[in-house]
């Protein structure tokens, strides 16, 4: 071989230069950045107590009538460090037993066709497969057939969520209100033949309350009324409370919450990120599957509901959008989820004949935050003269230009079947929920002067990129009311929670996800100083003395009134500003797709509809 | 020339080597959380401690120092395995070797349609040299070199699923299962990424063989009376055809980082969706050996072009 010229040996050398230049910035990058982006820290201990008060919790069925007496509820300050309050139930209160509907009562029908597959496109692009560790729909696609939870919600009404029996008969809530006794389902068998059992809600019940170090508990959250889960014998397990819960059951219920077998957790040291096949009791079974491409799933022979499922196969495509219309109508997939706005409106205006489609509330909501952190907004005047002065329709169309949406506000108007929220008309004479009037503009400038920012400002507004039309009529907003001048930051995902934990910003636009549109689940989930996604920092003893009130509270007067004073207060200091309820759109094909719509509007988040699903 | 060959093939080592750095750096710089794919992106996303956050990052190898992952990675790629997806079940080798065949097969399709339109074109723009067959044959090749192929991809998917009730299927099948479904499903999207490749191949034909005609050999060949097919197919194109087979070598490469767009329109589990699907969790080990191995391509088929050179046309000899 020739030597290399001097010309060639020059040129390596300046390439190693170059190389060890490189590595030498990146170890220098490296030390500064080994710090990675942290999450702030709680700042507080988790309200610990909700306050004394209140009456026997009975979420299903009515309690029995018996005498309570009622303590002082506490004057609104703090409740840090309270102590755990005494029972509120009446010396002597019964128990309460609920044995639930299941929305499979009734099945199987005779009249339903028996075999076949069904294809389905629904988003299925999960980046792990614990459904425990996950917040993401995308683990609901294809992972929810092979699963039961102890309850999951019957579909009886729209938004109306009522929990139903699964792998729990029922449950009965003990005469102090403290503790829940779950009646399992018999005969159940995990897919890999294995008995279930009170150890296995045990097992899973601590994964969820007690994650281990690396492992994430996404619906801690929900449980944070729960001390522990205990067997009371084979086919019997207790959820021992530190306060009365009213919404328990329903926390349970959440699609999330699906019962794995005890020896799976211990192989998998409770962390099932990896595993794709844990073998749940669901109707169905896995087969296989292509990351991000398909899951093909069999029917459960062995399932504890006779006659259950229908259907012989799954399979799971993964798309939305464009995709999953295409999909749909191109007749290689028999129901798809997510379309795009537009069209699920052509399917409904009967441009393809066969095809049904339907909406459904997403049970996230849309909301601007103020970083609680910094000036101005640290000040509730502040907030609340935003409030008054963004009118929060405009919000909505600037949502629906592009998106599908409905009008929100602290209790969405569409969930629980408007029980606790405000009707539209109310709303429409609501200052902060109205188009704003002259005299809420002027209140508006008037708080903004009071609080020192009457001549404007400059502030950094955030925004994921997909969503910048609200960001930027906002922006707009604030600069023709106020003055105030944004400086727009707009990022994907990745980039752009890095900088919401970092806390240098000012406003923002975020989504936070709720299972059920409980005003407590999502007060819980958002507007506690402890809330995981409080993407503020928003910390107001007030606050989370009312939302703690409204979760221990079971449905009823009393609580629609808590509700209702809750409301006001929020609308006072304004930790958040709610912008829209996002609605989904559905379609199937009709003529071979035997689908219960109801089911599917309330339930995608957290039903196992799939078992009584057939074709046509 | 062996001795030149095998400096080109030493010569790549360093070209990969820089490559590795090079994507290996980018990913640790660029802004972004990785965990977002973790807790949630489009449904919001939860805090998490910052306990719970470097436990995360160290289960993800990411608390070691920059060498040691960098060294744990080239180790990786040299047993075949190229590491551990972040966020997939399974490893990178595997990807690659469930998905590289996919694209691989439509890029290849695609420099065949390449050549199968875009040859007879230039030959044709070339002979006919300023008649209305030249002009109709540029004009078309200048739009297809300035229509986007994604745009174009999008256009022929929407139309033939408007006029045509089709889409592309949603199970990819494997060419050596059954071999013609799976060309049918490869042609749509391999006619479009062929169809600017044509343009191009096109273009360079024909200016390369108006080149080739005006020499003295071909003057002569048809002086010795042979048919203008025989002096054109055996005499000039034999050499004007060595820098189109340069330009569409070339144009492989690019088809396989450029298949990005079309995989992502036609939903094609190739390796450019995985490429879309890894950027998008921030899933650097995918992303780090997908570019490591679009730079092997692209390496591999240049110093192929260099052999095939020679092979075509005996007075080449490296030195």
């Amino acid at each position: 071989m020739r030597n290399l010229t001097n010309g060639k040996f020059t040129v390596l050398l300046l390439v190693g230069a170059l190389v060890g230049l490189l590595l030498f910035v990146l170890a220098c990058s490296s030390s500064d950045s080994a710090a990675a982006p942290s999450a702030p820290q709680s700042a507080a201990p988790a309200a610990a107590a909700a306050s004394a008060s209140g009456g026997p919790g009975a979420p299903v069925a009515p309690a029995k009538a018996a005498a309570a007496e009622k303590a002082a509820a506490p004057a609104l300050g703090s409740v840090r460090n309270t102590p755990v309050p005494q029972p509120t139930r009446a010396v002597g209160a019964d128990p309460v037993k609920v044995v639930p509907a299941s929305w499979t009562d009734g099945h199987p029908r005779g009249s339903t066709r028996v075999g076949g597959t069904v294809k389905a496109m629904v988003p299925a692009g999960l980046a792990h497969h614990d459904m425990h560790q996950s917040v993401t729909f995308n683990n609901m696609g294809p992972q929810i057939p092979m699963y039961n939870g102890l309850l999951y919600f019957n579909p009886d009404e729209y938004g109306v969520f009522t929990p139903g029996a699964d792998l729990a008969k029922g449950w009965t809530l003990s005469g102090d209100g403290l503790s829940y006794d779950f009646d399992l389902q018999t005969g159940v068998r995990f897919h890999d033949g294995s008995a279930f059992d009170a150890d296995d809600v045990v097992a899973t019940m601590d994964k969820i309350l007690n994650p281990k170090e690396g492992v994430l508990s996404m619906r801690k959250i929900a449980f944070d009324s729960v001390d522990s889960v205990t067997k009371v014998d084979p086919l019997t397990v207790r959820f021992n409370l530190n306060r009365e819960d009213g919404i328990l059951p329903k926390s349970i219920a959440i699609g999330f919450n699906v019962m794995v077998s005890k020896d799976t957790l211990e192989e998998l040291d409770y962390d099932l990120r990896p595993a794709f096949d844990a073998p749940g009791t669901g109707p169905f079974k896995y087969m296989n599957h292509k990351q991000k491409e398909v899951w093909n799933l069999e029917k459960n022979a062995d399932y504890f509901k006779d006659g259950l499922p229908y259907l012989d196969r799954l399979k799971i495509f993964h798309g939305t959008g464009a995709a999953a219309a295409a999909a749909l109508l191109s007749g290689q997939v028999d129901y798809s989820a997510w379309l795009n706005k537009g069209d699920g409106d052509k399917i409904v205006a009967g441009d393809f004949p066969g095809y049904k489609s339907m909406t459904w509330g997403v049970y996230n909501n849309t909301a601007i935050w103020f970083n609680s952190n910094r000036k101005p907004f640290d000040d509730e005047r502040v907030r609340r003269a935003i409030f008054l002065a963004v009118d929060p329709h405009v919000m909505l169309a600037l949502w629906n230009s592009t998106r599908l949406g409905d009008f929100g506000e602290w209790v969405p108007p569409q969930s629980l079947g408007g029980t606790y929220s405000r009707s539209l008309e109310e709303l429409a004479e609501t200052p902060g929920w109205r188009t704003p009037t002259a005299e809420d503009v002027q209140e508006a400038k008037d708080l903004m002067a009071a609080a020192g920012y009457g001549e404007g400002s400059q502030i950094q507004f955030l925004a994921r990129g997909s969503v910048s039309s609200q960001v930027e009529g906002m922006a707009q907003i604030l600069e023709e009311t106020f003055g105030i001048e944004s400086e727009l930051s707009v990022s994907d995902a990745g980039v752009y929670y890095d900088k919401v934990w970092s806390g240098d910003w000012d406003i923002t636009r975020a989504t936070w996800t709720n299972m059920f549109g409980d005003p407590c689940e999502i007060w819980r989930n958002v507007l506690r100083a402890d809330s995981p996604q409080n993407y503020g920092n928003f910390q107001d003893d007030r606050v989370d003395v009312a939302v703690n009130e409204v979760c221990r509270l079971p449905d009823g007067p009393e609580r629609a009134e808590s509700i209702s004073k809750s409301v006001q207060l929020l609308d006072e200091i304004v930790p958040t500003m709610v912008l829209d309820w996002p609605i989904g759109q559905n379609a199937w094909n009709d003529e071979t797709f035997e689908l219960n719509p109801q089911a599917w509007t309330t339930n995608y988040w957290n039903h196992n509809i799939w078992e009584i699903s057939a074709l046509k | 020339m062996t001795q030149y060959l095998i400096r080109r093939l030493l010569i790549g080592i360093p070209t990969l080597f820089l490559v590795s750095v090079l994507i290996f750096a980018a990913m640790r710089v660029i802004p972004g959380d990785e965990l977002s794919v973790l807790f949630g992106q489009d449904e919001g996303a939860a805090k998490i401690s910052d306990e719970l956050r470097e436990q995360l990052l160290a289960d993800l190898g990411l608390d070691k120092p920059i060498w040691v992952q960098y060294g744990m990675w080239m180790g990786e790629v040299a047993t075949g395995r190229m590491g551990s997806s972040f966020w997939r079940d399974e490893s990178v080798g595997e990807v690659i070797a469930r998905r590289g065949p996919i694209s691989a097969q439509v890029a290849v399709l695609a420099v065949l349609f390449s050549y199968i339109i875009g040859l007879p074109v230039g030959i044709l723009c070339a002979v006919k040299q300023d008649t209305w067959m030249d002009y109709v044959g540029r004009v078309m090749t200048i739009n297809f070199l300035a229509i986007p192929n994604f745009w174009l991809g999008t256009l022929v998917l929407v139309g033939m699923i408007i006029y045509f009730d089709w889409m592309p299927p949603l199970e990819w099948e494997p060419f050596w299962v059954t071999p013609w479904t799976s060309l049918k499903q490869s042609l749509v999207p391999a006619l479009i990424m062929g169809s600017a490749q044509a343009a191009t191949v096109a273009r360079m034909s024909r200016s390369s063989l108006l080149e080739v005609m005006r020499e003295d050999y071909i003057r002569t060949s048809r002086a010795k009376g042979l048919s203008e097919r025989i002096t054109i197919y055996r005499h000039a194109l034999r050499n004007a055809i060595i820098p189109v087979i340069t330009i569409s070598s070339v144009s492989l490469g690019f088809l396989l980082g450029g298949s990005v767009v079309i995989e992502r329109v036609f939903q094609i589990p190739g390796l450019g969706l995985s490429m879309i699907e890894a950027v998008q969790d921030r899933d650097f080990v995918v992303v780090q050996n997908l570019v490591l191995l679009y730079a092997f391509i692209f390496v591999g088929i240049n110093f192929l072009v260099d052999v095939l050179y020679a092979m075509i046309d005996p007075r080449i000899r490296y030195s």
